[in-house]
């Protein structure tokens, strides 16, 4: 059923230069070529087709290029674009000197959305935050929030700041949406899950971008940060195997102190299991969470006709 | 890239990876680079935090992005304000024990206090005592307000220096200096102008210096001599009597605008110190009696030697404060108010000669050349404007301080009020211990500065010139001799100070202080498309206030 279903857009959009293709190239763990740096506006404008929550495309586009190329391309090619939209995200530099102009494309953005996807969702990223004082971040932050809410009317926007040099950027884009239906189900199976395999933490990613989506754990753990790690490190470790055009499948990783295993899981998710009592062999380990994953494809495919693919916001 | 993303084939997968391990590891040179364990993902129960949360976390994060470009590539590079301070940065050696990095550029930040009191101590020259003859020139209500006026005139426009580098895009400006930022905006010409007249202030600088070392070896001579011989010199000066004598010097010519030479008039009862007057004359001998002492200073190689000794002027500095607190105490204020008209002991409050006290003032608050360089090195650069006026205000209560009370406490009803001399130390006999004692500090402190300036200007000619500041001993010397027969020569037919220090002041304060700051930010504002008339306005008006202080010394 999936994969007849139409593909939704996820519009990624903002001024050239606002760092939209490095925003992308971390999630997502793309390589930036440097070709596509050099030629200044993002030229992949048509489907980046970076596929996420199984059947989600993100499109990134330029808004207010100086290039008369990229100006025409996107009036004529207008409601091919913004059509089958299912979340707008659209990325504000926080340094930009020219606000009533990014204003101006911002505003335009949405009127497109609205003629031609009225239920998406439209979400506000002020980015670049590390560049503004750590004191007037807040103060910066909730003015522009304020513009932009304003701004928006009748359609309503999240704001974000974001930044990438600290965890915002990884907290925010999927975080606050509902990639699966059902999250507190999922929640408590995953609870039942790890109770039954003895485990002391267990960790549901996006498939893509190795967000968490889901995680128990049965004490306090240390590290506030280690989801953004574990993230970064197997993402490093996608890129390396990409080079050589292998996928990754799954990991384990094992010392006298734990064992930790990182496997596919449903169609969008991938697991971590962590267990701390090394005298469990893998083996069992690995039976146990092949037989979870039957049962929580079920719970993804429970949702039906809205395909697992209905995000709503938390 | 995207095959992540289709259903994966686990069987085939492993098979192909084993035969391409031996490409794995020649293709991925970074999978040799050195790896670092933090110690909190070492299961134990007693860890030691080593790493803080957030430089774990950003390590993490660098060490992703930088997969994410090309080596080469600077778009996901971290910029220097995430991470963290150069002093908490570690080296890991493979062997396990970890060292601080000291870069180059770790050099000690001084905090606010250190870097105010550089200032002051730099600003504080040997214009201090010509701060009261100045107030004289100007009228003492008019003197005080040109004062404060000049203060805030030239902090503005040191301020202005200060910014200068900062405004200038694409550039690394870190190392610059205000004539870099000239040759940046005039090219050549900005450059060489800049620096002819930092010259001109210094070598006037060295100069005065010369005039005021014979002046105080003169007198220190004259004190120790008549000390040791007994001999009374209270009946061949024109002053008060008593005790806490002041002497006016010229009592004929002080309302004569030709400065001439000074003529000891013998008393009639010859002392017998005749040949010790011929052989110890402040502008016929002693100037050639210095070259023998600061010649071969000049020469040094390295002027850090010298340098060790600015705590001297300091001291000379804060005991001038108490010298002036002391005779003020002594003497008692002597005040009356003649607004526009003079009298025979006092002066109006407002006069004509005030560009005199202008023209002093300038090289008074003068540090334009240097302190983009001063203040390098606070540690709380945002600060850098606070200090600023804070020094600023710390040198103009200081100028305010003594030339007030020198000049209120000036014993006007025997004496007028026009007797104070350019250097008010003159003022007092040499038998007056207090102040002999000024002079010695004096004395000994411009003997440790003189061949600072002498390096400075040596190091900014030769640069210029030759690209190095020792091209050669002969190269050197030749300098050194021109500086100093200039210092003698002025030392022997125009003594006067205060014509010196107004001169010069006015000169290098029209191209450093007022012309080339105001233009440099006009040129910027312009580049940047951001100027306007309130300002063009504002900045040609200093730009002529120059101009004008600079023509008031030759008209008044």
């Amino acid at each position: 059923m999936s994969s007849t279903a139409m593909k939704k857009k996820v519009l990624l959009m903002g001024k050239s230069g606002s760092g939209k293709t490095s925003m992308r190239s971390i999630i997502f763990a793309n390589y930036i070529a440097r070709d596509t740096r050099r030629l200044g506006a993002t030229i992949d404008v048509e489907h980046s087709h970076v596929r996420f929550l199984g059947n989600l495309v993100l499109n990134l586009w330029d808004c207010g290029g100086q290039d008369t190329f990229m100006e025409n391309y996107f009036t004529s090619q207008r409601d091919n674009i913004f059509r089958n939209v299912e979340v707008l995200i659209y990325v504000f530099d926080v340094e930009s000197r020219e606000l009533e102009k990014d204003m101006h494309y911002y505003q335009s953005c949405l009127e497109a959305i609205l003629q031609n996807s009225p239920d998406a969702k439209v979400f506000c990223l002020v980015h670049k935050m590390d560049l503004v004082q750590e004191d007037q971040r807040d103060l910066i932050f909730k003015e522009r929030e304020e513009d932009l809410k304003r701004l928006s009317r009748p359609l309503s926007c999240t704001c974000f700041r974001t930044s990438i040099w600290d965890e915002t950027l990884y907290k925010v884009p999927c975080m606050s949406l509902q990639l699966i239906p059902n999250v507190q189900q999922l929640e408590s199976n995953l609870r039942n899950f790890a109770q039954i395999i003895e485990a002391d933490e267990v960790l549901l990613f996006e498939r893509a971008t190795f967000l968490v989506i889901s995680h128990y754990q049965c004490k306090e753990q240390r590290d506030a940060h280690r989801f953004e790690k574990i993230s970064n490190i197997i993402k490093q470790f996608k890129l390396s195997c990409s080079k050589l055009a292998a996928s990754f499948q799954s990991m384990e990783v094992r010392n006298s102190n734990f064992a930790a295993f990182i496997d596919v899981f449903t169609s969008n998710t991938y697991v971590m299991v962590i267990m701390s009592d090394p005298s469990i062999p893998s083996a069992a380990t690995l039976i146990n969470i092949r037989n979870a994953r039957k049962h929580f494809e079920k719970l993804e495919r429970v949702d039906g006709p809205k395909n697992s693919l209905h995000m709503r916001m938390r | 890239m995207e095959d992540d993303w289709k259903p994966l084939l686990s069987s085939t997968g492993t098979g192909d990876g084993c035969k391409d391990k031996g490409v794995i590891d020649s293709l991925d040179s970074k999978s040799k680079r050195p790896f670092h364990v933090e110690p909190r993902n070492i299961v134990e129960d007693d860890v030691q935090e080593r790493v803080s949360a957030e430089a774990a976390v950003m390590s993490s994060r660098v060490s992703y992005y930088s997969r994410l470009t090309g080596s080469s590539d600077r778009l996901l590079v971290p910029p220097d304000h995430v991470i963290p301070a150069p002093e908490e940065i570690y080296v890991y050696s493979p062997l396990g024990s970890a060292f601080k990095v000291h870069g180059g550029d770790g050099s000690a930040k001084n905090p606010s206090i250190v870097t105010i009191f550089a200032i002051w101590n730099t600003m504080m020259g040997t214009s201090i005592l010509s701060i009261p003859w100045g107030i004289k020139q100007a009228g003492f209500t008019f003197g005080i307000l040109i004062l404060v006026s000049v203060g805030l005139l030239t902090l503005y426009c040191c301020y202005r220096v200060l910014k200068s580098p900062k405004s200038i895009p694409y550039v690394d400006t870190s190392d610059w200096e205000f004539p870099d930022v000239c040759k940046y905006y005039f090219g050549a010409l900005g450059q060489w102008s800049s620096l002819i007249f930092s010259l001109v202030s210094l070598i006037g600088a060295m100069v005065i210096y010369w005039v005021l070392m014979s002046n105080f070896l003169f007198n220190t001579g004259k004190f120790v001599y008549n000390y040791a011989h007994n001999v009374s010199m209270a009946d061949n000066e024109y002053g008060t009597n008593g005790t806490d004598r002041v002497v006016c010097p010229f009592p004929d010519t002080h309302r004569n605008r030709n400065d001439t030479m000074y003529v000891f008039h013998l008393g009639d009862n010859g002392t017998g110190t005749e040949v010790f007057d011929r052989w110890w004359s402040k502008t016929s001998t002693i100037p050639f009696y210095l070259i023998i002492l600061l010649l071969p200073l000049l020469n040094f190689r390295s002027a850090s030697f010298f340098a060790r000794f600015t705590f001297l002027g300091t001291i000379s500095v804060i005991y001038l404060i108490f010298l002036v607190t002391l005779k003020a105490f002594q003497l008692g204020f002597h005040l009356e108010f003649h607004w526009f008209h003079s009298t025979e002991f006092f002066v109006p409050e407002f006069r004509l000669f005030f560009p005199q006290l202008t023209g002093v003032l300038t090289l008074a608050f003068f540090i334009h050349n240097c302190i983009i360089t001063l203040m390098k090195n606070n540690r709380d650069q945002k600060k850098n404007v606070r200090d600023l006026s804070l020094a600023y205000l710390l040198v103009g209560l200081t100028y305010l301080y003594v030339g007030v009370l020198i000049y209120a406490a000036f014993p006007s009803p025997p004496l007028s009020k026009d007797c104070i001399e350019p250097n008010f130390l003159d003022n007092f006999p040499s038998s007056d211990i207090w102040v002999f004692v000024a002079r010695t500090c004096l004395f000994f402190q411009m003997t440790t500065v003189y061949p600072l300036l002498g390096y400075l200007v040596r190091v900014q000619v030769m640069g210029q010139m030759f690209g190095k500041p020792y091209p050669g001993f002969f190269h050197v010397l030749l300098l050194n001799v021109i500086i100093v027969a200039a210092g003698v020569l002025v030392a022997r037919f125009y003594p006067n100070i205060g014509s010196i220090i107004r001169y010069s002041g006015a000169t290098c304060g029209l191209a450093l202080v007022f012309f080339l700051p105001s233009a440099v930010h006009m040129v910027s504002l312009r580049r940047a498309g951001e100027l306007r008339w309130p300002s063009i306005l504002f900045h040609s008006l200093l730009i002529l206030l120059g101009v004008a202080n600079l023509l008031g010394q030759f008209l008044m």
